[in-house]
Formats: structure tokens, C-alpha cells, sequence
């Protein structure tokens, strides 16, 4: 079987060479500077990749794409189709696949980047992004319909998105700030701060990190907060209507809202769980921590403390 | 444009597939992956969203194969396989479930458009955006009766809904889309 | 003047639904008819739903914008890791299509039973078991709370032995949390309060312990092919990753029925697999 396995591996492999040799040619070398202006379509992808150096991408009106991009050792590596743009680096010998990037898109572009360690820059696309980097940081602004943003270390900060947001990180920090769509947001230590939030659907989960969230509760709307041992901090407005349910085991709970302490009914559980309503209570509010602190504040909706 | 291929053609590569021949289900895979993706990307609203489902919707029926009993062409159920896939992704579960239960005028997802379309006069939105636009548990449904040809009866089966309440969806989805056209 | 002709577009409309879908009564249907044959709101209200759903049957077929067959080839072929039935969610490697070919080369001679896909992969992950019952968390004592430290690095971090507390599975499979033994020495990356709060990796873990030992195995004989400022990138970021894996573990253990810890632990192990993943196709220096 291991070895069945090892030569269809092998076949594989030379299979995948021989295309990807074939992809390869298709996809010109520039050597290490690149200025150019290209035709795109309406809602045309722009798919750019490198390891290191920096990513600037900003949105604009016209139905043409600039494109500057340098390396230091290495190949520029760019085809560009009416539908679809594509920007890399190939390292050659002993580079590190470090390149500059530039790029002016039309309005509505859809733009997927990777990186390594590169930090990357988004702003005004108005058009779905998805955005892949280990270390380095990323910054959104103005993107529309969808936006994924994740990074391993790196800093993670959305905003002015009309569109369904997933942002993460695992030991960065997480800004999701005026957000008009399902959110997402995730980390196992950093920091995740919502703001100005917009939604029918917030989900936020973290480890240890603090999580704070100050938007609007829409009727029908679901909005689940958890952390193990970070805390919560949540800004309701007066006026909001919502059936809330907080659980943690060892955290402490501290409500501007008036709560009734319900019996635990669940003999599988030693939580302390509270559950009561406000207003119409009409949207659906879960807050659970093991150890963290919950808070439930009065606020307006647009309040992003988070520094205590 | 891959064309999908024949039935006769299906059952052949079904038999070796569901017996591991992923080179078999990869061919079938060729067959019918746009017709999948169409699908996929025209109910959720995002191609980036289509493809990830349409590459959720093969591994299933990869899993699924031997449990396939030829009762209907493969592209049936594959297609079957997509609708489910669709209506209950997670990132959309219960948020779009809820809209098609009540009447409400919440905007959807912003313009979806097919990758090559030629030049348009910029202020008139066709079909195809529009059904973007559409609210999701409204453009679910249209996609799915107009579009793809399915009746109400399994509509209401496949979402959970009543036959009355997908009728209504339908309805309010032309109206809108009218609106949207007219505009 | 019959009734039939001063029918109203407010009532056409509100049967308009029953019209179209052709559940009116006959009489109902004849009233709306005539309204509809001398009435231009109504008419082309009609005529625009008509060229709608006309239009819908014949929408084009649309086409993915990149290949998806190496994803799920990736997903549904079990050479590397025994797969259950995972919640996977796509990854896409940022690898240029380019390089891959060299590092398919690399892999195929360095005798690695490695599958390497052209554009995306997929990280094949299987859920971590659900969490034993009972537990720490059960038994209503308040227990230490876990600080994660700044210093994020256990004593060996390098890319060659990027092992980390969460990848070398233990033998212990499935030891309910108050059982467990010979529990390995917290890291230096996290500070625990109490060393029997390291919890032994489950069976799903093994299974991924299996696909990281391997992974491992490729960057230990490429480490002197790649950039030493990338394996320094990777280095760290593997780090930051081990810790987030030993917290939720750590995390887990402590309130062992949270779904949700099961989830983040299942990213972080993901995370990791996928960055290893990256780093075996990088290209190399030479």
C-alpha cells in the first residue's frame, strides 16, 4: 500500500510538473520591476502572491489596473487577463521572494492576496477580498460583499465593510470596525475589537483574548461571544431588545442591565448560568467564558473601549 | 466550456469511482463541475464562496458514491448533493432559514455578475446581478424554481419550508428582480 | 359594464401569485385576464415576470475562476493522514504556480510520499475527538488560571524539530483528564500554574501528530536549501502557533465539554499543518 502510494506520489509529482511548467510559461517573468496599466473587467480578480516586503492595493474609479511592483533579486511574475490579473515573485537563487507591490484596481475588484510575512494594505476596493498572511499585518478598509482576513501573528484590522466579514488571528490583534454584515471574528491570544457593528449574525471566539463588542442587536438577530479565560466586554444599547444568556464558570458578572440569577437546571454542568430578557427581547445574546469576566454595558452602539 | 457528460458515459466512471478510482471520479469531476459551481455560486450570492462549496459538494459525493444506487443520472444527484450543501452551510444556516420564514425587505448580497460580461450601459443591472442582490433566502429559491427547474413541492422539501411559503419567496424574488430591472 | 371589468390593479395584484402560478379559479383567472388586456401597469408587470423566469432558464453556465479539482483531490485522498469525516475549510497557499514545480521535484527525490497540488492546499484535518466527559472542569473547584507568556518560544523551536508540546503525541490515546500520567513538562511558552493541567493529545491529534511528524521530516532535510531569513519568519510563526496549541489544550482540559475550545484547537492545529504544508514546497536556495 505504502509503496502502491509512494510511486502514484511519484507519477504524480512528475505529472504536476509537467503542467505547472506549462502554467509557468503562461505567466511572464519581468525581471525586477514591473510598471504597467491594464485593462480589467467589472468585478475582475486580482490575485497576487509573494513571501516578503509590502502590498499596497487601492481602489479606484475606471476600468484599468496600474500595476508597479520591484524586487530586489528575483522575477517579477505577472499575466493579466480582461477577467482575471496575477502578480508574483519568484525568488530565484537565494532570494527570499521580496518584492514591493503597488496596485491600483477598479472599484468592485475582487482581490485575493497571500503572503509570508509581508504586511498588506487594502483600501477602497469596494469588492470582496481574501487576504492570507502569516506575520504580517492587515488592514482593510472599504471592501464590500465578503472580506476574509487571517493571519498567524499578524495584525488583523477591517473597516467600512457592506458584507460578510470573517477576520482572524491567533496571537495578533482583531479590529472589526464599521461593519454592515455577518461577522466573524477569531483569535487564540490577541485582542478582538468590534466596533460600530452593523449585523444580524456576530459570532467571536478566543482563548485568552479580551473581546469587546459595542453595535446593534437586530431583532432576530444572533450574536455568541466566547472565551476561555479572556474577558468580555459588551456595549448594548438602552434600547435594545434581547433574550441573553451568560455562562462561565469562574468569571465574574457585571450588568448595567438588571438580571435574575436562574437556577441551573443542567446537573452536567457547574457553570453559573443567567438568563434573562431585555426589552422585547427579540435578538439572542450567548456571552460564555470559563474564566474570563463578562460585562454587559449601556452604550451607543459605536464605542470601542477595550484598553482596561 | 466543458460540456457535461452523457449518461452512459457517467455510469461507468460512477461504478469505478465509488470503487476508489479517483481518477474515474476526477473525470467525473470534469464532467460536471461548472454545472455544480453554477449552481453553487448563483444560490450563495459569491463565487469565492461557490467555489469553496463546489469543492465541499464533490468530497461529499466522493464519501457518498457507494451509496449511490443509479436510481437517478449521476448529474441528478450530484446536483441534489449541491442544493443540500448550499442550504445548509454554516456561514448561512439559520440567518438565511429565517429570511425565507418571514417577509422582510433585508438587502442581500451586493452584485454578483458572471466573470466574462461584455460591456454594459452602467446604469441598467442585469439578470444575473440582480439575482445577486437578492435577499438570500429569496434569491435561494428563485435560483433554485427558476433557474434551475425545480417545483415547489421539493423546494419546500430541500429548505423546510412549506409549498405555500416557496410559492411566496418566488414571487416576492420576481418582484423585486422586476423592480431591480426596471429601475 | 360586468364586475369582471372593474377589477382593480391592487386586486391583481394581490392575485397575481395564484395567476402565475395557475391555482386561480377559472372565474378568477378570466377576471384578471380582462383587467390584464386593457391595463399597461398590469400587462407589463406580466410581460416583465415573463421575460424574468425566461430569462433565468437561460442564464449561462458559469465556470470556476481556478482549478478545484486539487483541493478536493487533496481532501479525498487518505496516502497522508487517515481522514474521518473533517469540517475542513479551505486554504489557500500563497505558493506561486511557478515555484510549486520545483518543489514537486524536491519532494518526489527526497522519497516522500507527498502529494504536491499546483495551486491550493488543502490542510486534511480531522476533527479532534469530542472532548472526554467529565473532566477538570466537572468537578466545581476553581482551577489555576493559564497565562500565556510573551516569550512565545519553547526551548526548540527550529524549523528542522518544530515539534512543540502539541505535535508529539503521547501514548496515551484517549485517558480521561484525571487519569492521566507521566504527563510530559509544560513549556516554556506557557505558564501553567499546575502541571497536571497538560492534557494528553487525544486520538484525533494523534492523527494529526502523524501528518505534522512527517511534514517535519521534509523541513528537516530542506533546512539548509531555504532563505535563513524566511526559515526565521517560519520559525517564529511556528512558535506562535505551538503556544495557541498548547493553550487550547490546556484550556480544553479545564472545561473539557466546550465545543468551542475543540474548534480552536482544531484551527491552531490546522494553522500549523497548513504553514508546514507551505514551507515544504518553498523553493530553494539552490
Amino acid at each position: 500500500m505504502l509503496i502502491r502510494t509512494f510511486t502514484r506520489a511519484i507519477l504524480s509529482a512528475m505529472a504536476v510538473v509537467a503542467c505547472v511548467s506549462a502554467t509557468a510559461r503562461a505567466q511572464r517573468n519581468y525581471g525586477e520591476t514591473l510598471d504597467t496599466t491594464v485593462a480589467l473587467d467589472r468585478q475582475a480578480t486580482v490575485d497576487v502572491s509573494l513571501m516578503s516586503g509590502r502590498v499596497e492595493i487601492v481602489g479606484g474609479g475606471g476600468s484599468q489596473a496600474r500595476v508597479r511592483a520591484t524586487t530586489d533579486r528575483g522575477d517579477i511574475q505577472f499575466d493579466a487577463a480582461p477577467g482575471r490579473l496575477r502578480l508574483s515573485v519568484n525568488p530565484g537563487h537565494g532570494g527570499r521572494g521580496d518584492a514591493r507591490f503597488e496596485l491600483s484596481v477598479p472599484a468592485g475588484t475582487r482581490v485575493i492576496v497571500n503572503s509570508l510575512s509581508a504586511p498588506i494594505s487594502i483600501r477602497g476596493v469596494k469588492g470582496e477580498v481574501d487576504v492570507n498572511t502569516v506575520s504580517g499585518n492587515v488592514t482593510v478598509t472599504d471592501a464590500a460583499r465578503k472580506l476574509k482576513a487571517e493571519s498567524v501573528s499578524g495584525n488583523v484590522v477591517v473597516s467600512q465593510v457592506t458584507g460578510d466579514v470573517t477576520a482572524s488571528s491567533v496571537s495578533g490583534r482583531v479590529d472589526a470596525t464599521d461593519i454592515n454584515g455577518d461577522l466573524e471574528t477569531e483569535s487564540v491570544s490577541g485582542r478582538i475589537s468590534m466596533a460600530g457593528v452593523r449585523s444580524r449574525f456576530v459570532r467571536s471566539g478566543s482563548v485568552s483574548g479580551r473581546i469587546s463588542y459595542a453595535g446593534t442587536f437586530e431583532p432576530d438577530g444572533t450574536y455568541e461571544f466566547k472565551s476561555h479565560s479572556g474577558g468580555l466586554r459588551l456595549s448594548l444599547p438602552a434600547d435594545v431588545g434581547a433574550q441573553v444568556r451568560i455562562e462561565t464558570f469562574s468569571g465574574s458578572v457585571d450588568s448595567d442591565f438588571p438580571v435574575t440569577l436562574q437556577p441551573n437546571t443542567d446537573k452536567r454542568s457547574s457553570n453559573r448560568r443567567i438568563e434573562f430578557k431585555i426589552g422585547n427581547g427579540r435578538s439572542r445574546i450567548v456571552a460564555e467564558s470559563f474564566s474570563g469576566n463578562i460585562k454587559l454595558e449601556r452604550g451607543d452602539g459605536r464605542d470601542s473601549r477595550n484598553d482596561q | 466550456m466543458m460540456q457535461p457528460t452523457a449518461p452512459a458515459e457517467d455510469s461507468t466512471d460512477v461504478a469505478l469511482a465509488a470503487a476508489g478510482d479517483r481518477r474515474a471520479f476526477e473525470r467525473l469531476y470534469n464532467g460536471h463541475v461548472n454545472r455544480v459551481f453554477t449552481l453553487c455560486a448563483r444560490m450563495c450570492g459569491s463565487r469565492i464562496r461557490g467555489e469553496e462549496l463546489t469543492q465541499d459538494v464533490f468530497v461529499r459525493a466522493w464519501e457518498k458514491l457507494p451509496q449511490f444506487r443509479g436510481d437517478s443520472a449521476f448529474s441528478t444527484w450530484v446536483h441534489r448533493i449541491a442544493v443540500n450543501i448550499v442550504l445548509t452551510d454554516r456561514k448561512n444556516e439559520g440567518r438565511a432559514r429565517r429570511r425565507m420564514k418571514e417577509d422582510e425587505d433585508e438587502v442581500g448580497e451586493d452584485i454578483f455578475a458572471p466573470a466574462a460580461t461584455p460591456p454594459r450601459d452602467a446604469d441598467r443591472m442585469d439578470l444575473a446581478a440582480a439575482i445577486g442582490n437578492l435577499p438570500a433566502g429569496a434569491r435561494q429559491i428563485f435560483v433554485l424554481h427558476d433557474v434551475e427547474g425545480y417545483k415547489h413541492e421539493e423546494i419546500a422539501e430541500l429548505c423546510g419550508i412549506t409549498a405555500g411559503g416557496s410559492k411566496a419567496q418566488l414571487h416576492r424574488a420576481r418582484l423585486l428582480l422586476r423592480e431591480a430591472l426596471t429601475r | 359594464m360586468t364586475d369582471r371589468q372593474m377589477m382593480t390593479c391592487t386586486a391583481v395584484d394581490s392575485e397575481l401569485l395564484g395567476y402565475l402560478e395557475g391555482t386561480l379559479a377559472a372565474d378568477a383567472r378570466t377576471a384578471v385576464d380582462e383587467h390584464v388586456a386593457s391595463c399597461l401597469r398590469c400587462s407589463s408587470i406580466l410581460r416583465d415576470i415573463g421575460s424574468i423566469r425566461a430569462q433565468a432558464a437561460q442564464l449561462p453556465e458559469l465556470a470556476p475562476s481556478r482549478d478545484l479539482w486539487a483541493g478536493i483531490s487533496a481532501r479525498i485522498e487518505p496516502a497522508v493522514v487517515p481522514l474521518g469525516r473533517a469540517r475542513q475549510d479551505i486554504r489557500r497557499s500563497w505558493i506561486p504556480a511557478a515555484t510549486a514545480a520545483a518543489a514537486a521535484l524536491v519532494i518526489a527525490t527526497a522519497g516522500i510520499t507527498y502529494f504536491a497540488t499546483t495551486r491550493s492546499l488543502r490542510p486534511m484535518t480531522q476533527k479532534v475527538a469530542a472532548a472526554p466527559k467529565g473532566g477538570p472542569g466537572a468537578q466545581g473547584i476553581a482551577q489555576p488560571s493559564i497565562v500565556p507568556s510573551k516569550a512565545t518560544a519553547p526551548p526548540d523551536t527550529s524549523v528542522s524539530s518544530a515539534v512543540s508540546a502539541s505535535a508529539a503525541p503521547t501514548s496515551v490515546a484517549a485517558a480521561p483528564a484525571g487519569e492521566r500520567s507521566g504527563g510530559r513538562a509544560p513549556s516554556a511558552g506557557v505558564r501553567l500554574a499546575s502541571r497536571r493541567n497538560e492534557p494528553a493529545a487525544g486520538p484525533g491529534e494523534i492523527a494529526y501528530g502523524d501528518e505534522i511528524a512527517r511534514l517535519q521530516n521534509i523541513i528537516k532535510q530542506r533546512r539548509r536549501e531555504l532563505d535563513p531569513g524566511t526559515v526565521t519568519v517560519i520559525e517564529q510563526s511556528l512558535a506562535i502557533i505551538d503556544a495557541a496549541v498548547r493553550q487550547s489544550r490546556a484550556a480544553l482540559a479545564r472545561d473539557p465539554r466546550s465545543g468551542f475550545l475543540t474548534d480552536q484547537l482544531n484551527h491552531a492545529l490546522d494553522k500549523k499543518i497548513e504553514l508546514l504544508r507551505t514551507v515544504a514546497l518553498l523553493p530553494s536556495r539552490t
